[in-house]
């Protein structure tokens, strides 16, 4: 099935991509995510909070943004 | 949702995807990293500086703070080129800008849309920074500016820095946030019509401290600046010059011995006399030294040491020799030979 997946780590990624059927949160978090922690993001799926084990299906929008997002001043 | 919002959101939404549309039409090259690159050549000037001078301990630091600039701006630069060869991204549609705008209710305190202004407002939880309470925040986007390089959002709200008013937050200066790692993903998601996205970096930005890069710590947050030393004094231990009003810390200003306010260096002097610290304004010149005097030092505008040479001189002048002008007690001849 496909999904929107959405990275606000970084440069910021936004695409479709495809995902078993049956995936959840944790699953497509530790695979999208590999050396991150799920408590270090807000994890969204269709702009509201979600469980780690809650099923994705079709067409779903799921965000990550990180927790800690360091500003700075500017040069 | 009453109907009077849905429609109020769905005409917001079509506006900002008009603008979206004409943002696309109108998008630039990527820019390139020219404040990181500046700051890095700032800390490459300071750390040669600081070679130079044999400064050890602060060499480590200032080399590691090179590192992270160069850090920046090498991740910069490689977010630049990805712009490159990255295909046109498609805005969001009217449907997913309408609902980015519904969801904001939900996550933030408060959500408004004004299409007078084209305005999207959302209110932030109160932030507290490392025990500094910030207050919460207002992120103001202007959808008729997503046109622009920058300036289509501000920052308002939050309680200032004492020793800064236009720095209402470590990050944030007259309303501008600096965006530091932020910068990337909220271009992306602005460019993209992701309105709900760019809101939640923003806020989660506002919630992050990062000390090596503000523009005023939070450990001086509450304090200020001493007019004399430079040093900074928090509120509690901090006073001010009762002549002037600059701030002054524990260690600096002094009390009058005449009137006991508090004057800063600039507007004390000690007597020429006693050397007492007084205001300027309890100080006042002798007519025939011109030194100024406090109250004790001097009567009738002559210093104590003045009126005792004048009474020395009539003991030995000789009889019917008139006192020369520099002993005349009048201010307009004294100002004459001065």
């Amino acid at each position: 099935m496909q999904v929107l997946y959405i990275n606000n780590d970084g440069g910021g990624f936004a695409d479709h991509i495809h995902i078993a059927d049956g995936t959840t949160v944790r699953q497509l978090f530790a695979t999208q995510v590999p050396h991150g922690k799920p408590q270090d993001y807000l994890i969204r799926v269709n702009r509201q909070p979600a469980s780690a084990d809650q099923g994705l299906v079709e067409g779903d929008r799921v965000s990550i943004t990180p927790t800690k997002i360091e500003g700075a001043q500017l040069a | 949702m009453t109907r009077d919002r849905i429609a109020l959101l769905w005409r917001a939404a079509v506006r900002i995807r008009e603008q979206l549309e004409q943002a696309r039409a109108a998008e630039e090259p990527p820019e390139l990293p020219r404040a990181a690159w500046r700051g890095c050549r700032r800390m490459d000037r300071l750390q040669r500086r600081v070679q130079r001078r044999g400064w050890q301990r602060a060499h480590g630091r200032v080399r590691d703070r090179l590192r992270r600039a160069i850090d920046d701006c090498r991740r910069q630069l490689e977010y630049s080129a990805e712009d490159l060869v990255r295909p046109p991204r498609r805005p969001a549609s009217t449907g997913e800008i309408f609902q980015d705008l519904a969801a904001l209710d939900e996550e933030f305190c408060e959500a408004k849309v004004c299409l007078r202004e084209t305005e999207v407002v959302v209110l932030t939880e109160p932030i507290v920074l490392e025990g500094v309470h910030l207050g919460p925040f207002h992120i103001v986007l202007d959808w008729s500016r997503l046109t622009a390089r920058s300036g289509a959002y501000s920052i308002v709200g939050g309680s200032p820095a004492s020793s800064d008013d236009d720095v209402m937050h470590p990050h944030v200066r007259e309303g501008t946030l600096c965006e530091g790692e932020a910068g990337p993903a909220l271009k992306a998601s602005l460019a993209a019509g992701r309105l709900f996205d760019f809101f939640v970096i923003v806020a989660r930005t506002l919630a992050t401290y990062n000390a090596e890069n503000a523009f005023v710590e939070l450990s001086r947050w509450h304090g200020v600046t001493c007019g004399d030393c430079g040093g900074f004094a928090a509120d509690d231990y901090a006073s001010s010059c009762e002549r002037c009003e600059c701030d002054l810390c524990d260690d600096c200003g002094i009390s009058c011995e005449d009137c006991g306010h508090t004057a800063c260096a600039d507007c004390s002097a000690p007597c020429a006399g006693c050397q007492d610290s007084c205001c300027g304004a309890c100080l006042s010149r002798c007519v025939r030294c011109t030194h100024r005097y406090c109250e004790r030092c001097q009567t009738d505008e002559t210093c104590n040491s003045c009126r005792a040479e004048i009474a020395a001189q009539k003991l030995t002048a000789p009889a019917g020799v008139a006192p020369t002008a520099a002993d005349a007690l009048c201010v307009g001849e004294v100002g004459l030979h001065a």
